[in-house]
């Protein structure tokens, strides 16, 4: 039982280049990362390349390593920074470990592992689709808006995105982890249904003239009880639906022409707590929205599309540079900055973590001070937790700060220092139940981090085996204790808690750990949470936004409660942390706040459940963002803007009302408050 | 709607046995009692057993010698009696208890079945249920009935259970979503067609009886075939299937759920539709009851205790079955005869109602016959003979039906 010291197999500089979640995910955390009791498993790598041209070693390296015969012998000059490829276990490990390929990373900026799928649901390399293109649907008008939903449990055959003929709106949906039976083209996994099959489907699913749902998502393969996985649409309410309706549902009498594309993320990605990244599928899903727009608008046409993404992630650098937010910012970017294209948007909520107790911030007065995090580790975790401590931009390579952990039974590991080339492991009969190391991410980062990754606290079995084998790491506190060395006062190091909880509707399996310092008080005298910080403290509600919402270019909403007129307890916020750099930080938070909440009692608005005329009440900025994407919708139709100044004018306007009650500070609530009006208006109070 | 629940609810469960303990060997039946009970929501019921609660407790029955001691008089023997009832005359049912009345029902449909296993030297034995004519002996013989098919079932074999029991552990997923509907349909799921057909103990007293008389014929025919067929549960061939709620002590094969909701949804809109009122007779009011048989099934398979083949078997009897009463009680030429090959069903088959059953035509979808699992027997109906009509069914049919015009 003891803290060692490790030197990792890969050089330091193909190491920056590596997401460092991925060594514990290929290393220590491997048994947890893999599909459980699935033979063949395929993960997906996002690259994101340096801006100078393919080196031709580089690209030969990959060339051979993808197995894809489709690609030039020569390196591509205009190739997207960004690329995803689904490779076998053993190639991934072999590309990280193999100095072979140091050439291969060294062209890269970074290298990102999403969860693994069935190698059934991806393509064979080297597939190219040869079916035709689906004709783009006709009778496009200048009112015509392109809506993309990326959600889970995505209703595609609800009669809220019917037209008044009973065909559907739906252009497209890419089930990203279905059989790879109908590979979207120009993509390498799962399944696409176009909005042919649904038509079809809804003429043929019958009993008499009632269509049968249930019928219609079986033979979709969505939810066949016969296949393995989850059936998000087999339950009577969904994120997907209840997300879509806000966003784009209608009485089909109503219906404007408002057409949506789906992606259904994979549910590993939904539920996971793993370390792999979503960054994968999420950039593919933002790739085929515009794509398959294009496609509908025509050669030489655009449509105006937005995009709603209501996903979140807890910890990262918050500084617009996670790799999610560089992908989307530059998807933006380049669409929006070319000509005659129309406008394209993606809106995404602000989390829901104001409380979760996963964020600190730490600053020093003197050299030689100690600051502790106490890490509640819970028990019965069946994932793994990891921390991430930023640290602040270094005008030289140096060790300003380093990070010592005791265990909860008191091991106290040697020091881990910035720029430390070592691993920190804790090892316990041989198996590592804890590692911590520093990062470096080059720029646009260009900050440092600590990483710690713990083994889940509870395992129930084993690959293989029936009986837990694989270490389980204690719960209890984990002690990270930070040390100055040259950081000042007015240098902060920021922590953040990785998410680790279920999504409503999931079965529980990770427990979301947090900050567990004692003098964080929850609760102020009248009961009621507290939803202000104690500058003493350094556990900090502020700055829990969703570690995906600091880009430049996505519009970031938070929550509100229609009667009360302020943001719910959860809804998170900024501050972002100031980019590298940059002499100020690009946002202070959301852009604003739309309605999440009927009022702090009637908790939720109503929205389509997965089954046409059901209604159920969810919560939270995942459901104030797709009210925003409506409105944007709206907006783009109408042959406005709908960017991000838009929906910061909107809240604008609506406090110079005035709105009554507080406006909320500019990190909870950017702009203000836009109360818009309910898509599910009932007659009589709730 | 708690009469339900009460009533119709708790059949294959509870049942209030209460005074329904007097049908003979019946009253252990569980449920049936309860049912009998439904006959009683007309507020009579109760007579047989709680009922007398009111005239039979001691205070009472005190009041009552005292009053009659004191007015009774010198004995008189009447100078005019009634005429004596006639004999097996329909109009007599009115006179008597719905819990008598259901009695009488059950001996009506039971002693007409006939039930048997195919020896062993058929390549798949089946449990058969055979419909009895009985003609009127005479001069003091006893009877020879006559057998006719109603159904004959086939137990699928080792392997399609053991595949069938991914499905048992997909669907688990689904049980915290369905767990409100699993618990309030422990005892059966009729409780929910009230949902679709107004079905009320003052308003519609006589379809409560109906409906009451085709689920215990229902609930004898499958427990008889379960008994026959043997057939495990899903948490005997793995201890991770975990059940949500406990497993019922009897056999998996058919799906008592599947067989009673079935045949309650088919007899309901039959009735409804044969009331003649305009709408009843379109496919809407018998999908929508379809559907719910259906999930009533399907959350079997949820909770734990079902495979999906239960549910087909279950649901090709409890349609059967629900039309061959709906025939006997309308009066119909005839009925259908219907197969149930387990052996044939598919391994990675789930429960797809509308596979089994032609909601438009209103027909069991026969499969071919070399390969399908839900097959006719003959390609015609078997006749009922005119003469064997039950007048104590047609009575309760029109009854019934009249408070659907």
């Amino acid at each position: 039982m003891a803290w060692t010291r490790v030197q990792p197999k890969i050089d330091p500089n193909s190491r920056s280049v590596v997401d460092p979640y991925s060594y514990w995910a290929l290393g220590a955390g491997l048994q947890d990362f893999r599909l459980p009791s699935v033979a063949e498993q395929s993960i997906p790598v996002l690259l994101r390349r340096k801006a100078e041209p393919w080196n031709e070693g580089a690209w030969a390296l990959w060339r051979d390593t993808t197995e894809d015969p489709n690609m030039p012998e020569k390196p591509p000059r205009d190739a997207e920074p960004f690329d995803v490829r689904f490779l076998p276990l053993t190639k991934t490990l072999r590309l990280i470990e193999d100095r072979r390929f140091q050439r291969f990373l060294g062209s890269l900026e970074r290298f990102t592992l999403g969860p693994p799928l069935p190698s059934s649901s991806v393509a064979p390399s080297g597939w190219k689709g040869v079916r035709p293109v689906q004709s783009p649907s006709p009778g496009v008008t200048p009112g015509t808006v392109i809506i993309g939903i990326i959600d889970d449990g995505i209703p595609f055959a609800h009669e809220r995105f019917r037209r008044p003929d009973g065909t559907t709106r739906v252009e497209s949906v890419w089930v990203q982890h279905g059989p790879a039976t109908n590979v979207p083209i120009g993509f390498d996994n799962g399944l696409e249904i176009s909005k042919a099959d649904i038509d079809n489907y809804l003429a043929t699913c019958r009993q008499g003239d009632s269509i049968d749902e249930d019928e219609i998502y079986r033979r979709a393969g969505v939810a066949d009880f016969a296949l393995e996985g989850r059936k998000s649409l087999a339950w009577s309410a969904s994120h997907g639906a209840h997300v879509m309706d806000l966003a784009c549902g209608w009485d089909p009498d109503e219906a404007p022409d408002w057409r949506i594309i789906c992606v259904q993320l994979p549910s590993a990605t939904t539920a996971d707590s793993s370390g792999a990244s979503l960054a994968p599928y999420a950039v593919r899903a933002l790739e085929y929205i515009r794509n398959t727009a294009q496609a509908i608008a025509g050669a030489g046409q655009s449509l105006p599309v937005v995009v709603n993404f209501s996903y979140g992630l807890l910890a990262g650098p918050h500084d617009g540079t996670h790799e999610i937010e560089l992908a989307f910012d530059r998807i933006l970017r380049e669409h929006n900055t070319t000509k005659g294209n129309k406008p394209m948007r993606v809106v995404i909520p602000s989390g829901n973590s104001h409380l979760a107790r996963a964020h600190a911030t730490v600053s020093f007065q003197a050299a030689g001070d100690e600051a502790t995090l106490p890490l509640r580790v819970l028990p019965d975790d069946l994932t793994p937790s990891f921390v991430e401590i930023w640290l602040p931009p270094a005008a030289a390579a140096g060790n300003r700060v380093e990070l010592t952990i005791a265990t909860p039974q008191g091991d106290i590991s040697p020091p881990l220092e910035e720029n430390d080339n070592f691993i920190l492991r804790y090892d316990v009969g041989g198996k590592a139940l804890c590692e911590a190391r520093y990062h470096f991410f080059p720029a646009p980062t260009e900050r440092g981090m600590f990483l710690i990754s713990l083994q889940p606290t509870m395992r129930i079995e084993s690959e293989n085996s029936r009986v837990p084998t694989d270490p389980v790491a204690p719960a209890g506190l984990w002690n990270l204790v930070l040390k100055n060395n040259g950081l000042s006062s007015h240098e902060a190091v920021e922590a953040w808690v990785q998410r680790d909880d279920a999504p409503v509707g999931y079965q529980r399996r990770g427990r979301q750990a947090y900050f567990d310092v004692p003098g964080y008080e929850i609760y102020g005298h009248d009961g009621r949470p507290l939803e202000e910080d104690d500058p003493a403290c350094p556990v900090k509600r502020a700055g829990s936004i969703n570690a995906i919402a600091t880009g430049r270019e996505t519009i970031v909403i938070g929550g509100l409660l229609r009667r009360e007129l302020r943001p719910p307890a959860y809804s998170a916020g900024g501050p972002i942390t100031t980019p590298a750099g940059a002499p100020s930080p690009h946002r202070c938070g959301p852009d604003a706040l739309t309605v999440s909440d009927d009022s702090i009692v009637q908790s939720g608005v109503l929205a389509a459940g997965t089954r046409s005329g059901s209604v159920v009440a969810m919560n939270g900025t995942s459901v104030a963002a797709p009210l925003i994407t409506r409105w944007i919708a709206g907006e783009l139709a109408d042959g406005r803007l709908g960017n991000r100044e838009a929906v910061g004018k909107l809240a604008d306007d609506g406090e110079l009302l005035p709105l009554p009650g507080p406006k909320p500070s500019p990190e909870r609530g950017g702009a203000g408050r836009a109360p818009l009006p309910p898509v599910r208006p009932v007659k009589i109070d709730r | 709607m708690s009469y339900l629940s009460a009533g119709i609810g708790p059949l294959g469960g509870v049942g209030g046995v209460g005074g329904v303990g007097g049908v003979g060997g019946v009253g252990g039946v569980g449920g049936v009692g309860g049912v009998g009970g439904v006959g009683g929501v007309g507020g009579v019921g109760g007579v047989g057993g709680v009922g007398g609660a009111v005239y039979d407790s001691p205070l009472m029955s005190d009041a009552l010698i005292r009053s009659r001691d004191g007015i009774v008089g010198q004995w008189r023997a009447p100078a005019t009696i009634p005429d004596q009832l006639d004999l097996e005359d329909a109009d007599n049912l009115d006179r008597w208890s719905p819990w008598v009345r259901a009695a009488i029902f059950d001996a009506e449909l039971v002693s007409r079945l006939g039930f048997t296993l195919e020896d062993n030297t058929m390549a798949s034995r089946h449990m058969a249920v055979w419909h009895l004519e009985v003609p009127a002996p005479a001069g003091g013989n006893a009877p020879a009935p006559v057998y006719k098919p109603l159904i004959l079932m086939a137990r699928p074999t080792e392997a399609i259970f053991k595949a069938q029991l991914t499905f048992v552990n997909h669907y688990a997923e689904l049980r915290p979503d369905r767990q409100g509907e699993v618990l309030a349909q422990v005892g059966g799921g009729v409780t929910f067609l009230s949902s679709i057909a107004q079905l009320h103990p003052d308003r519609t007293p006589h379809t409560l009886e109906l409906l009451a008389a085709i689920l215990r014929l229902a609930l004898f025919v499958h427990l008889r075939v379960k008994q026959g067929l043997a057939c495990r549960r899903p948490l005997e061939y793995s201890p991770q299937i975990q059940p949500m709620i406990v497993t019922p002590a009897h056999g998996a094969l058919p799906s008592g759920h599947a067989t009673e909701s079935f045949a309650v949804a088919l007899v309901l809109w039959q009735l409804m539709k044969a009331s003649g009122r305009p709408g009843y007779d379109s496919v809407d009011w018998r999908t929508q009851l379809l559907r719910l048989a259906a999930r009533i099934a399907i959350n079997r398979t949820v909770a734990g205790v079902h495979f999906p083949v239960d549910s087909a078997a279950g649901a090709v009897l409890g349609l059967t079955l629900g039309q061959y009463f709906v025939n006997r009680c309308s009066g119909a030429a005839g009925y259908r005869a219907w197969r149930f090959e387990g052996e044939n069903y598919p391994e990675d088959g789930d429960f797809i109602w509308h596979d089994l059953y032609d909601v438009t035509n209103e027909t069991l979808t026969s499969m071919p016959g070399a390969t399908g699992y839900s097959v006719e027997y003959a390609a015609n109906d078997q006749v009922i003979d005119p003469q064997h009509q039950s007048y104590v069914l047609a009575w309760l049919w029109d009854k019934a039906k009249a408070e659907w015009e």
